[in-house]
């Protein structure tokens, strides 16, 4: 074995700042935590926060979420299924209750970045890093999904778009995600142009009557977008099927002109979301 | 309060079994696993690149899954069970997987190869026999630039006996 001074090995030159190490046991203890002074992060999986602390990061404290198991729980309650922020990929893609009542969801899941970030990765890191090119965005908007937090003030909630959009609270922890599945969601993914998109689908029984769907297209360096589908007239969801080419080609009619490539990505878009309605619509 | 908060620059004392060996050690919070296992324990088939989990020349086996130790806590071994690629070998004798590799030539540099060999190692043990589609999609985590991989998955078939 080579040991430093025995031999030509020079110390690895990646140290990171210090830093107070706060490693709780429940969710109350964060509430604590949080009325300290001085600025924090949030330590799960883990596989961002070495990105994060080279690009600037310099926390006063690091929070080790990994002792909460309250944390790591799926569960259905009421009409929402909730799954824990910090639920590992791996776990929740193959998860029972998450299949059962999200079809589509464990599959696209299990596509979140790769061997080793399936393994260590959490849903709510991947939604927290707020990075464009990362899934669990483009999904928690697919699904309509609703944010929990816990900050200093006390718990509260908010969307996606809210946490795109600075409107939560900074430094609040993302405690679980509630997806609606009163609708009866099925959710599809498609990866194949990325990284120039991707694109997530979703149909679902609408609360008035008929069904409702959604498509997020999400890129490596621009905020997903949301197109809510109109569906009106539509039967059923396999009609969906047989008009997917008009509702695909109505709902890009909106389609961002500031994005870049903005007519490629549409009528690729298009030719995709079509694809993704008619497996959604002969599913169902 | 009942959560432990350990001060920036004091240390932890941890234990955990590196290579099959009981190991203490005592390591700031911010201490990379990397640095852990290659500057203090000597291991250098830990292979730094990107130091930032996207390459995975780093790779060890954390109680047997894949892990990038650029990006995870010297802290967070306490307990576990790690295997580097010093720790394959069994009696001296080179793993199913490590010939495999030498028969099929798969590396030109080296650098990737230990992270290489721990990854497909991790493959196999989760499943003992993948078919190459499945073989491909498990090692695309790790980055070789040298092979163009075809290589690397003809030796991880032929280490899984296919």
């Amino acid at each position: 074995m080579l040991n430093l001074g025995q031999a030509f090995v020079s110390a690895s030159q990646f140290g990171l700042t210090p830093f107070d190490l706060a490693r709780p046991t429940s969710i109350e203890d964060i509430h604590d935590l949080l009325s300290l002074p001085g600025t924090h992060c949030y330590l799960a999986g883990g596989t961002d926060m070495f990105i994060q602390f080279r690009e600037g990061l310099r926390p006063d404290f690091v929070i080790d979420l990994n002792g909460i198991s309250e944390l790591a729980d799926i569960s259905l309650k009421g009409n929402a299924l909730t799954i824990g922020a910090g639920m590992r990929h791996s776990e929740g893609a193959c998860h029972g209750l998450v299949d059962q009542h999200i079809p589509g969801f464990t599959s696209a899941w299990s596509l979140f970045g790769n061997t080793r970030v399936q393994g260590m990765g959490t849903l709510g890191g991947n939604i927290m890093a707020r990075r464009e090119r990362y899934e669990g965005p483009i999904l928690a908007s697919a699904l309509e999904a609703e944010l929990a937090f816990l900050g200093p003030d006390g718990e509260f909630t908010a969307s996606m778009e809210d946490v795109w959009s600075n409107r939560h609270s900074e430094g609040a922890l993302l405690t679980h995600v509630s997806v609606p599945v009163a609708g009866r969601p099925r959710l599809v993914y498609d990866r194949t142009l990325r990284p120039i998109f991707t694109l997530a689908a979703v149909l679902q029984d609408a609360p008035t009557g008929g069904i409702g769907g959604r498509a997020v297209m999400g890129f490596e360096w621009d905020r997903p977008v949301t197109f809510d589908l109109d569906l009106g007239g539509i039967p059923d969801r396999r009609g969906v099927s047989a008009s997917a080419p008009e509702i695909a080609a109505a709902a890009f009619e909106r389609f961002p002109e500031a994005l870049m490539d903005a007519e490629y990505k549409k009528d690729a878009g298009a030719a995709v979301l079509t694809r993704l309605l008619t497996q959604l619509g002969e599913l169902s | 309060m009942s959560t432990e908060i350990i001060k920036a620059g004091s240390t932890l004392d941890i234990s955990f079994t590196l290579n099959g060996t009981e190991v203490s050690a005592a390591v700031t919070a911010e201490t990379p696993l990397s640095t852990l296992l290659r500057d203090r324990q000597g291991l250098t088939g830990v292979k730094i690149a990107c130091a930032s989990g996207v390459c995975g020349s780093c790779t060890a086996l954390i109680n047997s899954k894949p892990v990038t130790t650029c990006t995870a806590f010297a802290y967070q071994a306490d307990g576990r069970d790690i295997t580097t690629i010093e720790g394959l070998s069994q009696n001296g004798a080179p793993s199913p997987v490590q010939q495999a590799f030498m028969k099929h030539s798969a590396f030109q540099c080296g650098y990737c190869t230990p992270g290489m060999i721990l990854l497909a190692t991790a493959l196999l043990a989760e499943i003992p026999e993948p078919t190459r589609e499945e073989a491909i999609a498990w090692m695309s985590a790790n980055i070789c630039r040298c092979t163009g991989y075809t290589l690397i998955i003809d030796a991880v078939m032929e280490a899984s006996g296919q």
